[in-house]
């Protein structure tokens, strides 16, 4: 009785263990590759052949954060995420997309006809099912229940700390659609104290301070921080923290240092034409 | 069918004496609990993040309900010996697997209730109430524990109660993306490979036709009614693809 009773714990550990195999085996199958530099754990370890265990377990997590991450688009339209089998219904002229497509290319029915061809009644068959029973046609959530995004951006953040764009994005989302400008900051210190060269987030923190709060002290200190980071930053970024970093002192008063990122903004875009007349009002002012 | 309708209230007293399903059903009233109670940035009434978890919940543990009850039908039957007894009774091999099937299914669906009626409670307390694609997903579902425990049933003739946990997962797993890896991978394939990968595309079933997770948590318009009769009818036939199989196999068992 005891050997059968050991057989059947042992069944059961070898249940629970291939069951949590197969959810992590599902779970990176649908990580997207291009996040992969994004891990919640640090690969130095003290424990011999920690550094392994370190970047399976940050794999799975920064996985789960970018699952997490995709659902925030996910319900920004409504559910739809892909349209499986939609060509088959647009070559059909079936469907919301479709419909509208299959209208402007009226002119192309000899095409049509020809792609009509390629699909079985079968394929028709299963392609109707699939439209009918997923979300299908892109639209954008509902102004009133935008707030349905926000568990979406913190759990990705629990789950990755260095996901910089949930910071920055959710931080956005809050300041401006919800309005929570308190919470936005306090989840963007959070993020900035996580990624101390995330220069989006600093870039965001910024932003909040300037237009909402006008304080352009903080916001100063904020788009200098973003400056700062040693994170590859595009020239375009840069030009756009320059001139948030421009006005901010500019209306501290300081209007040769604003002067000074202005032309910094022209030394990355010459042909910047707007930037060249701030630059002349700003020095005419001055005299 | 008196004699599987007997076999299926067995399975069902088995699974209520083994503490199995009370311990899946705590875990998934703590975790839908945790969901239901968890706060972002202060707002309130946040219906679609509380549907969405609590949905997949329900899902996961309803199906692990019916593949760890169904899993150990037959295996355990013929290795405890209390087959032969069985058999000895007028009861066809047919009988047999459609009680196993119909057992599992029942004490499957009854948890799954269980589980919704606890979600709709929960619901109610956040301001929002039943609509009809909820109904019909919950339908749906149904549908799809039938169809996942006959596929157990099936593999527990011809597995053991681990390989067929781990198989009927796997495949509860990828089961829903099938289709779409089906479809991705027609565009780049040739034709012989394409017919293949076609021919696999109508032989498994897909499982994501029987989830209306999607349109309930973004509060989509109901499915037409077609749909929900070609699934039911989509369901039938796999259910019955399977039972046959699993008696078949059954049958040629030398007892």
């Amino acid at each position: 009785m005891k050997g059968k009773e050991a057989q059947r714990h042992r069944g059961t550990e070898f249940l629970l263990c291939a069951f949590a195999t197969l959810c992590l085996c599902a779970l990176l199958l649908e990580i997207p590759l291009q996040f992969y530099h994004y891990s919640a754990v640090s690969s130095v370890s003290a424990i011999p052949g920690g550094e392994i265990i370190s970047k399976v377990l940050g794999g799975v997590f920064s996985g789960s954060a970018d699952l997490l991450w995709l659902k925030t688009d996910e319900y920004l339209h409504k559910g739809v995420t892909e349209h499986s089998h939609c060509h088959i219904l647009e070559e059909a002229g079936i469907g919301g997309h479709a419909q509208h497509k299959h209208e402007h290319n009226h002119k192309h029915k000899e095409t049509d006809h020809r792609h009509e061809l390629k699909y079985n009644r079968l394929d028709m068959l299963f392609a109707k099912l699939e439209y009918n029973l997923k979300p299908n046609i892109t639209e954008h959530l509902h102004s009133k229940r935008e707030d349905e995004l926000m568990p979406w951006f913190k759990l990705t953040t629990m789950f990755n700390p260095h996901h910089v764009r949930a910071y920055a994005v959710g931080g956005y989302w809050l300041a401006y659609r919800l309005g929570k400008i308190d919470e936005a900051i306090k989840f963007m210190k959070e993020g900035i104290e996580n990624n101390p060269d995330g220069y989006q987030i600093s870039t965001q923190m910024g932003i909040v301070y300037f237009s909402r709060l006008k304080n352009y002290k903080k916001a100063q200190y904020y788009f200098e921080k973003a400056l700062k980071s040693q994170a590859k930053m595009d020239e375009y970024d840069k030009a756009g923290i320059l001139r948030f970093l421009a006005f901010s002192h500019k209306f501290q008063g300081h209007t040769q240092k604003a002067i000074d990122c202005y032309k910094q903004v022209l030394s990355l875009f010459p042909e910047n034409k707007r930037a060249v007349q701030i630059i002349t009002r700003w020095e005419q002012s001055k005299e | 069918m008196r004699a599987a309708w007997i076999i299926a209230k067995n399975v069902i007293e088995e699974s209520i004496r083994k503490k199995e399903i009370y311990v899946l059903f705590i875990l998934s009233v703590a975790m839908m609990s945790v969901v239901a109670m968890a706060s972002f940035f202060s707002l309130t009434g946040l219906i679609k993040y509380f549907t969405e978890l609590s949905f997949l919940i329900i899902t996961y543990i309803t199906v692990i309900i019916a593949v760890v009850v169904g899993a150990r039908q037959v295996p355990t039957e013929l290795n405890s010996r209390t087959i032969y007894p069985l058999m000895a009774k007028p009861l066809k091999r047919s009988e047999f697997i459609i009680g196993k099937w119909l057992g599992t299914s029942l004490i499957s669906i009854f948890c799954f209730l269980v589980f919704e009626g606890i979600f709709i409670v929960l619901l109610f307390s956040k301001g929002s109430g039943i609509s009809c694609i909820l109904i019909q997903g919950i339908f749906l579902h149904i549908l799809q524990i039938m169809l996942i425990s006959s596929i157990v049933i099936c593999l527990s003739t011809f597995m053991t109660n681990a390989a067929n946990a781990t198989v009927s997962i796997l495949y509860f797993i990828l089961g829903y993306w099938i289709g779409k890896a089906i479809s991705d991978a027609l565009d780049n394939c040739g034709a012989f490979l394409a017919w293949i990968l076609r021919s696999i595309n109508y032989i498994l079933p897909h499982l994501d036709y029987f989830d209306l997770s999607k349109k309930i948590v973004h509060q989509w318009q109901p499915v037409p009614a077609w749909v929900i009769i070609t699934v039911m009818i989509y369901a039938v036939v796999y259910i019955s693809i399977f039972l046959l199989i699993g008696t078949l196999k059954f049958q040629r068992k030398q007892l």
